[in-house]
């Protein structure tokens, strides 16, 4: 295996702090990820992982501290990434097909109608996500799963150097998780791909690096981010992941980029 | 009394075709904007809005009515309390975490409460009900003018943006992740339905503006494919209700903004609970 921590950063948080009106929620949070990674940011729920997808996609800025995306601001970095969110709240009886849906991540602020080279890419991402056959169905009509590999296919369609992924596996059904992480795989190494989820226990095998948020930080006020090390599952169910997983170690703390696979030569 | 269609063609009876061109401009505004108010799910500010322009007649008719400001028309003070509501709602939508309900329907309840309190107050007789109902007797040539010019700029603003508008509906979040300033694209929304509403409760009344704004666009969300489809519908139920609705209200004698809704709503019960039936029966076999 290469040594992913040779290649360049591409996402980096320098002590970040960050509160909501008078609660802190991320304290002294200090990570960074580098090109062609495959990260997993575990956490309990309320930990504030969703406030970190929302510092690194611009929708929030931090107190202090900062963040540096693709070498520039998150709002300047961010239409590198491509955005899976864990579901989203659209008027349910909001006519539109699953091929509409893939084409808005093509969309730039002042398009006025998607071009041939769109279509493509959309038909490409549909392909990616093993969608093709479900182009014309109206969303709607869709599985939880079936909704979230399109969300999925949204963020491809603009070939993003890095994919985020929030929750991607809660309310998903075997048979698509396996689907999901079967395109993953393929995508791993060409493309950056961060996990968020709150699954503290099992990564999927793909995870080059699991990041946990949760434990205070030094003035116990917000919670930082500590990495830990990863190793083969024995122990894990397995409909997980559609293959076989990791188990995050979380009486490790690693602070420097060797939070790779135990056994990995670095 | 003569049909409708005598009366449309009658020279002396120039308010029945101002009534049915009010109609027809209205129905691109309660299809087109209708349906982006549905699917942003923004229904009940547009309501708050529209309640809270009777606040805005009131003071007009006031101000006109005790010779402080002779002659001011009702409509400037309309415009006036709608853009300021739309201001108002937009900041706390946007910037609220919490409590924005009650500041809506604080906005909707002052809004009418200084209406009623001004044309308590108004020199001589003020009958709000017109306001209320609408008075298709009242549509100037002016009104119809404004209503044209505001159906040319949706329309405008709906073929120029339509890629933004279809995401921000969607996925507003994802859409802001994407460079689109969504803060902005809802606050012009919110403005266009302000004044929209203003113009629109000539036709139907300031009461039942926000049944036409989402009726007909819910009746078409039913079969339409995609948003641009359910503007088209949408269009094509508003002017189908409100010519029915004209017609039979001259026909009958009856408020011609009550039947137009009471159509509207009756048309969108029965698809509702045709389509009901037939998801029923097309997921019947899978059950087994």
């Amino acid at each position: 295996m290469k040594s992913l921590s040779k290649q360049p950063v591409v996402l980096e948080f320098n002590k970040v702090n960050f509160s909501y009106a008078t609660v802190q929620v991320l304290e002294d949070a200090s990570f960074h990820i580098h090109a062609g990674e495959f990260v997993a940011l575990v956490g309990p729920n309320g930990a504030g992982k969703s406030t970190i997808l929302k510092l690194i996609l611009g929708l929030e800025s931090p107190a202090q501290g900062t963040i540096r995306l693709y070498n520039a601001s998150p709002k300047a970095g961010r239409e590198r990434i491509g955005y899976v969110p864990q579901h989203v709240s659209y008027d349910p009886t909001f006519p539109i097909s699953v091929e509409e849906v893939v084409r808005i991540g093509r969309i730039k602020p002042f398009l006025r109608s998607y071009s041939k080279q769109d279509d493509l890419a959309v038909e490409k991402a549909l392909e990616t996500m093993d969608l093709a056959n479900l182009a014309k169905r109206p969303y709607n009509a869709l599985s939880g799963g079936q909704r979230r590999r399109v969300l999925v296919a949204r963020a491809l369609s603009a070939s993003p150097e890095m994919l985020i992924l929030d929750e991607p596996t809660s309310n998903m059904d075997a048979e698509s998780e396996k689907r999901l992480f079967t395109a993953l795989g393929t995508l791993k190494g060409e493309t950056t791909i961060l996990i968020v989820t709150h699954d503290t226990g099992f990564v999927s095998s793909l995870t080059d690096r699991a990041l946990c948020v949760g434990d205070f930080g030094p003035a116990k006020k917000g919670r930082t981010i500590v990495q830990h090390q990863v190793v083969p599952a024995q122990d894990a169910p397995l409909q997980l992941f559609g293959g076989e997983s990791l188990k995050v170690l979380h009486d490790t703390s690693l602070t420097d980029d060797c939070g790779y696979m135990q056994g990995d030569t670095q | 009394m003569i049909s409708f269609f005598n009366a449309l063609f009658n020279a002396n009876m120039p308010f029945v075709r101002n009534a049915l061109i009010a109609g027809l401009l209205s129905s691109i505004l309660f299809g087109v904007l209708g349906t982006v108010v549905t699917v942003k799910r923004i229904a009940g500010l547009a309501g708050a809005i529209s309640h809270a322009v009777l606040g805005g007649i009131g003071m007009a008719l006031y101000l006109s009515a005790s010779g402080i400001v002779p002659n001011l028309p009702p409509m400037v003070g309309a415009i006036l309390f709608a853009v300021l509501a739309a201001l108002i709602i937009g900041i706390v939508s946007l910037k609220a975490r919490q409590r924005e309900d009650t500041v809506i329907n604080a906005i909707w309840a002052i809004g009418m409460s200084i209406g009623v309190l001004f044309m308590a107050k108004t020199p001589g007789y003020t009958d709000p009900t017109s306001y209320l109902f609408g008075n298709i007797l009242l549509i100037s040539g002016r009104d119809l003018l404004l209503l044209a010019i505001l159906d040319v700029i949706v329309l405008i603003l709906v073929w120029r943006f339509y890629p933004q508008l279809e995401a921000s509906s969607f996925d507003d979040e994802f859409a802001q992740v994407k460079g689109i300033s969504t803060p902005v694209v809802f606050l012009v929304i919110l403005s266009i339905t302000a004044i929209a509403v203003v113009l629109l409760q000539t036709f139907v009344g300031i009461v039942m503006v926000i049944a036409m704004l989402t009726l007909p666009a819910g009746t078409a969300g039913f079969s339409a494919k995609n948003m641009a489809s359910m503007m088209v519908l949408a269009w094509f139920y508003s002017s189908l209700f409100s010519i029915g609705g004209l017609v039979a209200g001259w026909t009958l004698d009856l408020p011609v903004g009550a039947v137009v809704v009471v159509l509207a709503g009756i048309i969108f019960l029965g698809v509702s609970v045709f389509s009901m039936i037939v998801r029923k029966q097309k997921r019947a076999p899978n059950d087994n």
